[in-house]
Formats: C-alpha cells, sequence, structure tokens
C-alpha cells in the first residue's frame, strides 16, 4: 500500500521540505554543538596534562623492569584507567576522512588525551603510595564498542618501586584507583 | 598478597613458584550509562562512568586472580598481564593473569 493512500490528507510540499531540512539542520547543529565544545574541552585537557607532566617531570618512569641504582625494599602494580570517546564533528571529521584515506588527526589526537591521561593517573597513584619510580611500564588499549564512534579504553600500569621507610604492612593488594 | 608486573618484588628473593594464577570478568553497561555516554559522543571527551565501571570490573578479576593465589598458599604474583576485550552485545571482558610464588625480603 502507498503511504499516501493512508493518509487521510497527503502533506503539502512545504511540510516535507521542512522535515528533510529539520534533519540536515539537526545534524548540522550537532556538528557545530561537537567543535565548539569539542575543541574548548580538548583545549582545556591538552592544557592540564602540560602542567599535571610538568609538576611529575622528574619522576622516573621506564620500560624496562629495573633502573640502575633504584631499589626498594619491595614493590607493588599502579595503574591508571580512563575511557575516552570523540566529540561529533571529530566522528564527521574521521568519516570525510574514510573516503580519501590517510591520517586520521582527529582520533590521534583523543588517542593521545587518552593514553598521556591514564600515565598520569597511574604515576598520581604510585605518588600517593611514596613509590619512587615505576618500572614495566604497559599500555592496552581496547575499543569497548562505541556504535559509530570509538569509546577507546586505555589502559596503563607498571610497577612501583616501594623505598625504605615505607610501611610495606599498609601497602593495599590493589590500590585504589584515581581519577 | 604482593602484586606487581615485573619478573621480581624489589628487596625479596623467590622461595617457591606456585604455578598460573588468572581471574576474569566480563561486564555489560546498563542503560543509564548509555545514555549518558551517548550524550558525551556528542561532546567528546572522557566517559566517567564507563572508566569508573572499567575500574570497578577490573578490581574483581584480579580480586578473583589473588584468591586463585590464596588457595595455592602464595604470598605474591609475579609478571602480572592484563587484557580487555569487548564482546558482542556491548559487554568486555577482564582477564588478568601472572605467576603466583612465595618470596621472603632479602636480609642485607
Amino acid at each position: 500500500m502507498l503511504p499516501s493512500c493512508t493518509r487521510t490528507a497527503p502533506p503539502s510540499r512545504s511540510a516535507r521540505s521542512i522535515g528533510d531540512g529539520g534533519t540536515l539542520i539537526a545534524v548540522a547543529a550537532l556538528i557545530v554543538l561537537g567543535f565548539v565544545f569539542g575543541q574548548v574541552a580538548e583545549r582545556r585537557h591538552f592544557k592540564q596534562l602540560d602542567q599535571r607532566e610538568s609538576a611529575l617531570a622528574r619522576f622516573p618512569v621506564v620500560d624496562v623492569a629495573r633502573i640502575p641504582g633504584i631499589d626498594g625494599t619491595t614493590g607493588t602494580v599502579v595503574y591508571g584507567e580512563v575511557v575516552v570517546a570523540t566529540d561529533y564533528f571529530k566522528t564527521f571529521l574521521a568519516s570525510l576522512r574514510n573516503l580519501v584515506g590517510g591520517e586520521v588527526g582527529s582520533y590521534q589526537k583523543l588517542l593521545t588525551r587518552g593514553r598521556r591521561e591514564a600515565r598520569l593517573r597511574m604515576l598520581e597513584q604510585a605518588g600517593k603510595l611514596g613509590a619512587s619510580a615505576v618500572v614495566n611500564v604497559r599500555y592496552a588499549m581496547t575499543d569497548i564498542g562505541g556504535r559509530r564512534a570509538p569509546n577507546t579504553e586505555v589502559f596503563c600500569y607498571g610497577t612501583a618501586i616501594i623505598p625504605a621507610g615505607i610501611d610495606a604492612g599498609a601497602l593495599p593488594d590493589w590500590p585504589e584507583h584515581v581519577a | 598478597m604482593l602484586v606487581v608486573n615485573t619478573e621480581y618484588v624489589p628487596g625479596h628473593e623467590v622461595v617457591e613458584l606456585k604455578g598460573l594464577v588468572q581471574g576474569n570478568t566480563i561486564r555489560a553497561k546498563n542503560i543509564g550509562r548509555d545514555i549518558g555516554a551517548g550524550l558525551k559522543n556528542l561532546v567528546g571527551g572522557e566517559l566517567k562512568a564507563y572508566t569508573e565501571l572499567m575500574t570497578e570490573s577490573r578490581r574483581q578479576a584480579v580480586e578473583r586472580m589473588t584468591s586463585q593465589a590464596d588457595q595455592l598458599g602464595a604470598n605474591a604474583i609475579l609478571n602480572v598481564r592484563f587484557t580487555t576485550s569487548a564482546v558482542a552485545g556491548g559487554a568486555a571482558e577482564l582477564y588478568a593473569y601472572g605467576t603466583a610464588v612465595t618470596i621472603r625480603p632479602v636480609d642485607r
């Protein structure tokens, strides 16, 4: 059955074009919204990351198992975790990029934010435990099922070297997450 | 229980190897969290509800791993590794594994 047969009065041409235009306007509004809020949030986050990283710049962090000259009385695992998502504007940019190929700069920035944030949370946790260094650092990234855009989980972990003078008995099996 | 992702514990020596221990959990997001994340997808950034969910879940996987090590009579787990996999239907599996050992402090 044709749709027009079920209607008592077919919609006028102008009503139909407003409907289509409305969808377009809504999508455009979402892209603009994503652009404005996404860019502001991203710039603020990068600025905050720079500050937190410079505060911890002298803290030894390596992805090998030992640092010559740094020895502790015990150790414990430390970790940082963050799930990041793109904004509507970046999703749109990436879908355009998919047509022609090449580097997807918007996602590259997003994953960089995620990695730096997860690493900082790990270091802040290590700092709370009184660690003198973090060794054997590993990153794990997983897409946890965003329908259209990536929702990426970034997990960063390593072993904190606990120096003498810190009560090893008071250390938790699994430290509290620092967010 | 001492948990590290290195093959040694600083200031300790391994006395006995007990074997591989592991723990996992599979978690689904709930609708409330999905709606919040859907909104957040418009403007981007951290999805705090998902971060919390993953943190809670990983803690559970680790607890299962450490209780296995407890049963073996170990007092530490070395070389711990973590994996996360998305499984069908918006759920994620968190898996932790490592080698259970007994250790003792080194006299110096």
